[in-house]
């Protein structure tokens, strides 16, 4: 498990800086509207074709895959928006689409008059998809083929995949009772496949409720319950010895 | 914790020229317009953002019949303000409302976040 994943079970590092504006610095919105519009264009989606040259995907579990795969002293070190323009700024030199070399050369330029003009061009097919894509959304909600395993009531035990590029699994439920509490209506799709940590197809989505006694024992407020949403691939079936003793 | 870190003393002004560069590159290279960013940030400034959510709390806070189908059927409830389709549009879909009482507060967090 990677220290990214489990900030919610962490000691010692002092009260939390709360930081209440949603963009610190004017710059953040631009990096903000730049990874909308690449989610937008993303290739997977069914939307129409552009004359975009984006041709690779771009989710939200892509800017994640690049937070959870920092050193996690850089993680605490950066602000918000500093790991996606890393990441983001990463992903286009990876892909092939600038290099490092005219990156850095054309923010030197910008260094010595943040006010030059951006360059013109462009056509407005690919502003339309955006627009569409963010009246619309892109439902992860699909038909339910199964019987989903668990019901309302049923005791569970938080399960412990393996650790890959990513998870939308915290840490500090892993291995940790449960009791359901809210089925789901069908199934959910995932952004993309996390591989062995098991989330990609659709699969029913539980509300599972934890005593935080259990997350964290003998260090908690009294009359305190948590509740997390889980696909149903990182929950199991209590062992019957808890079962029992519940 | 941030004063455990050492930044450049340009670390704003740094940033802000990467971004600069990163959009100029972008609209040179086709992937997006010299009008995209923008429009982006106009959608949320007015069609989508927190005050969509400020509205359906304010009908609430004068419509008690509003307020019971906000917290049993909170779609049904966002579907009668004419937001977006999707109640928000991306990633609005799903959204559910809980109300405070004297004996239960909610605080809602993000679990891991983007």
């Amino acid at each position: 498990m990677k220290l990214q994943h489990t900030l919610g079970g962490l000691e010692g590092l002092e009260p939390v800086p709360p930081e209440y504006r949603v963009f610190v610095e004017p710059w953040e919105t631009r990096i903000f509207g730049i990874h909308t519009a690449m989610m937008a264009l993303s290739p997977q989606l069914s939307l129409p074709k552009t004359t975009s040259t984006f041709h690779t995907v771009w989710t939200w579990a892509d800017l994640r895959k690049g937070a959870e795969s920092m050193n996690p002293f850089d993680y605490f070190k950066y602000r918000y928006y500093e790991k996606w323009l890393g990441g983001i700024s990463g992903y286009f030199v990876t892909n092939g689409y600038i290099t490092a070399e005219e990156l850095e050369a054309r923010t030197e330029a910008y260094l010595q008059d943040l006010d030059a003009p951006l360059p013109t061009g462009g056509t407005v097919d690919i502003d339309d998809r955006i627009h569409t894509y963010l009246m619309d959304g892109d439902n992860g909600q699909r038909p339910r083929e199964a019987a989903p395993l668990f019901a309302r009531g049923d005791r569970v035990l938080v399960g412990d995949p393996s650790t890959v590029e990513h998870t939308r699994l915290p840490g500090f439920l892993r291995n940790k009772p449960g009791v359901i509490e809210t089925v789901y209506d069908e199934a959910y799709t995932y952004l993309c496949s996390t591989g062995p940590d098991g989330i990609g197809p659709a699969m029913p989505v539980y509300c599972v409720k934890f005593d935080p006694q259990d997350l964290w024992p003998g260090n908690t407020e009294p009359s305190f319950t948590f509740y997390a949403d889980l696909y149903q691939i990182y929950v199991k079936p209590a062992p019957a010895a808890m079962a029992e003793a519940a | 914790m941030t004063n455990r870190f050492e930044y450049p003393a340009d670390r704003e002004k740094r940033s802000a020229a990467r971004v600069r560069a990163l959009e100029a590159l972008l609209i040179e290279k086709g992937v997006i317009t010299d009008a995209t960013v923008d429009k982006v940030l106009e959608v949320f400034e007015t069609k989508m953002g927190p005050f969509n959510g400020a509205k359906l709390v304010a009908k609430a806070w004068t419509d008690p019949a509003f307020k019971e189908l906000l917290v049993t059927d909170t779609m049904a409830a966002v579907a009668q303000l004419g937001l977006p389709t999707g109640a928000a549009g991306a990633e609005g879909e799903f959204m559910r409302a809980v109300a405070n009482t004297p004996e239960v507060h909610n605080l809602i967090i993000c679990t891991l976040c983007s």
